[in-house]
């Protein structure tokens, strides 16, 4: 069996998770779960989390070292040709991907990255460009991972975007995620297609809760996010209880 | 030349789908289908129809616009409703033994129905999404003037035209309706029956306008 990688995100990541950084054992029953305590509870010493920003960084690398775990850190954002380009066309071309930190010089650069997204290419979101990459970029420092949903390869097959990666400078992973989607397949297929032989392929799942059964927290909280609500929450796809730590178990 | 497309094909089957539910939901953690209406369509011919009634032990409650929307009535359900487990097997024989399954906005809807439905009941649905012809998706295709070509692969197209929004755009099935000239009881869309039916005659003029 195949190993899979838990990508965990906590509520640093507005709207996206609900799990929390508190220290192990301080999290309140009956409210939300810290990312913490259930790693203790599954006895890992070492674990990914992909944020969205940067705010939960620092707690989460205080809490990491206190409790000898090993944090790798990464960011999700969106990236594309030229950031500098800000219209509804260039939305079209413009995909996610998740860049992770090595060691502390990877950290300083993925701050540098974050922060020229946020301030120069900033379009409704932090958007970077692979121009600006391939200058900051070292092997050494950082790895370049592509998520399994909303990459260029989902977005370009599925919903008729024109992203186009520039890989040039790096040599990517992709990820491999199966959570019950009807679409999964689709994407797992273009996935393959497109590293065979080329780029390594790992198995992942991202993390946004603890169990199944919170699926109907987690949808509330997208639903309060979003001003909608649990009887039309309009949002695409909002339906798999599957991102979570119970189902990489 | 063209016979391998299904405008021309008696052979195949497909299978007209259609829920009504307590709202718009895409998880049974909080939205059931309680109407479920199906025909069996085979070539042009319609060989069978079922309307089901499903009766939940659930504490969901039908949300006022749905109620309202699909005139859900309390009294019928307890006249006509059938507990899930009674409903699924026949449900499950249609989808699984249809050449093709056939719906409007399948893909951004329904197919999660299918999905949670077949889960509950112990199965996995996932053979069920490749044999998906959406008339949304379809007919979004058309009006952007990007139809089906048969070096796509449909699946993908489907989603790729179903989550395109172009203003001005209406795709629904009353709008379609009207502007193909169907003769309908356009009042009474919103329960599922009358929906599969008006989505049958749709499908019947798509078919003549995409390489499928």
């Amino acid at each position: 069996m195949k190993e899979t990688i838990g990508f965990w995100k906590s509520h640093y990541s507005i709207g996206r998770s609900i799990l929390t950084l508190e220290k192990p054992g301080e999290s309140k029953p009956h409210l939300s779960d810290s990312i913490f305590d259930i790693l203790k509870e599954s006895d890992q010493k070492k674990f990914f989390l992909i944020e969205d920003s940067f705010s939960g960084f620092l707690q989460a690398h205080t809490i990491a070292k206190d409790n000898k775990l090993q944090l790798i850190f990464g960011i999700r954002l969106t990236a594309t040709d030229n950031m500098l380009e800000k219209s509804e066309e260039a939305l079209n071309k413009r995909s996610k991907i998740v860049i992770i930190a090595k060691n502390k010089e990877g950290i300083n650069k993925l701050m540098r990255i974050y922060s020229t997204a946020a301030k120069d290419g900033f379009y409704y979101e932090p958007c970077i460009d692979f121009k600006f990459l391939k200058n900051i970029w070292n092997d050494n420092d950082l790895s370049l991972v592509i998520p399994f949903y909303d990459s260029f390869l989902h977005k370009n097959c599925l919903n008729g975007k024109s992203c186009i990666p520039d890989f040039g400078f790096c040599k990517p992973t992709f990820t491999i995620e199966d959570n019950n989607l009807p679409f999964d397949f689709l994407i797992e297929n273009r996935v393959n297609e497109y590293c065979s032989g080329k780029f390594e392929m790992i198995h992942t799942k991202s993390i946004y809760y603890k169990f199944k059964k919170d699926f109907l927290a987690y949808m509330t909280f997208k639903c309060i996010n979003n001003r909608t609500t649990l009887e039309k929450p309009n949002m695409d796809h909002l339906s798999s209880n599957e991102f979570c730590w119970e189902a990489i178990n | 030349m063209d016979d391998h497309l299904l405008r021309f094909d008696k052979k195949k089957t497909f299978c007209f789908i259609d829920f009504e539910t307590l709202n718009l939901c895409l998880n049974f953690n909080h939205n059931l289908p309680w109407q479920c209406a199906m025909l069996k369509v085979k070539g042009n011919e319609t060989v069978d129809s079922k309307d089901f009634y499903i009766k939940w032990d659930s504490d969901l409650k039908i949300s006022e616009d749905a109620a309202r929307i699909t005139r859900y009535s309390q009294l019928t359900m307890e006249q006509r409703g059938l507990p899930p487990e009674d409903v699924f097997p026949t449900i499950r024989d249609w989808l699984d033994s249809a050449d093709y399954i056939v719906g409007h906005n399948l893909f951004h809807f329904d197919l999660y129905l299918m999905k949670d439905f077949y889960n509950l009941m112990g199965y996995n649905y996932r053979h069920l999404t490749r044999k998906i012809i959406d008339t949304n998706s379809l007919a979004k295709g058309i009006k952007f003037g990007t139809p089906y070509k048969p070096s796509d692969n449909l699946t993908e197209y489907q989603y790729r035209m179903s989550s395109t929004v172009k203003k001005g755009v209406k795709t629904n099935l009353t709008a379609l309706g009207k502007e193909y000239g169907i003769d309908h009881d356009y009042d009474n869309l919103h329960n599922a029956l009358v929906d599969l039916d008006l989505n049958l005659k749709i499908w019947n003029k798509i078919k003549w306008q995409v390489e499928i």
